[in-house]
């Protein structure tokens, strides 16, 4: 990575610059860190996101978060690293995850997702998802990259 | 998000039987933005359609507890297919009061989503 990269405030980047997904469909505020193996994105829940519901982030909104995490790495790595263009991302699969407590509305969460293997598109991770110190979720994703984003 | 008649629409269940027949909306706004010039199902959106089918067969409201394995076998585009069938091989209710599930969502013959998890 070169310095420009290393010294970069991954927050200071527009979500959207590095998703394919577009809202009311965005389950990602900002990407907080960056690595070649670990990444982490954060999000406040709004009463306005799609998934929100009785006060609480749906678990569809939990998972789609997970992923976004790992899009947002990928989006990142895809147009800063590899000066091309944002692709699209499928879940190809989720496996153990854990749901110990849906996030509560005006609580801000951070997921951390470890890349375990990466083979051509294909990118398997492991995730944390936190609300400070509290785990409150944990899984493996399985994500495909596909086409580039039209947008 | 309630997905029920945004998403899809039921278009059969035999009462009592854990299998459902259902269409999905083309024209709903969240293929719009998932993603823009290719709709595609977003696979949670699936996860949450079996849980609130799930919900239909029972009779009450279940939430998520965790899942063993979600495998997306293939895209649902709603430009290709529309007509989905959902069925639950499996609803195991447990000794802590959760139910182990199995379902499988296909087109045709075609199978698109495998799901394993615990609800409650």
């Amino acid at each position: 990575m070169d310095y420009e990269l290393w010294t970069m405030n991954y927050t200071d980047i527009n979500i959207l610059e590095l998703l394919p997904q577009r809202p009311p469909f965005v389950m990602v505020d900002h990407l907080t860190d960056y690595d070649e193996t670990q990444s982490s994105c954060n999000l406040t829940i709004r009463p306005d996101n799609v998934f929100c519901e009785d006060g609480e982030l749906a678990s569809a909104g939990l998972i789609e978060h997970i992923a976004q995490t790992c899009a947002a790495r990928l989006g990142y790595y895809n147009k800063y690293v590899l000066k091309g263009s944002v692709r699209l991302g499928f879940i190809g699969e989720v496996k153990d995850l854990v749901i110990v407590r849906l996030p509560r509305q005006g609580e801000t969460i951070e997921t951390t997702v470890t890349v375990m293997q990466e083979i051509y598109d294909v990118t398997l991770v492991s995730a944390e998802v936190r609300v400070g110190t509290e785990v409150i979720a944990t899984t493996r994703l399985k994500i495909a990259q596909g086409e580039q984003s039209s947008e | 998000m309630i997905l029920q008649d945004n998403l899809f629409t039921i278009l059969s269940h035999e009462a009592g039987q854990p299998a459902f027949q259902v269409q999905l909306h083309r024209d709903w706004p969240i293929y719009k933005a998932h993603f823009p010039g290719h709709p595609i199902t977003p696979g949670v959106c699936i996860v949450q359609m079996v849980q609130e089918l799930l919900q239909v067969h029972l009779g009450r409201k279940v939430s998520l507890l965790g899942a063993k394995n979600v495998k997306y076998t293939s895209i649902v585009s709603p430009e290709e297919v529309t007509d989905l069938t959902v069925t639950f091989p499996k609803i195991d209710p447990q000794p802590d009061a959760s139910l182990k599930v199995q379902a499988q969502v296909s087109a045709g013959d075609k199978l698109c989503t495998k799901l394993s998890a615990t609800f409650r």
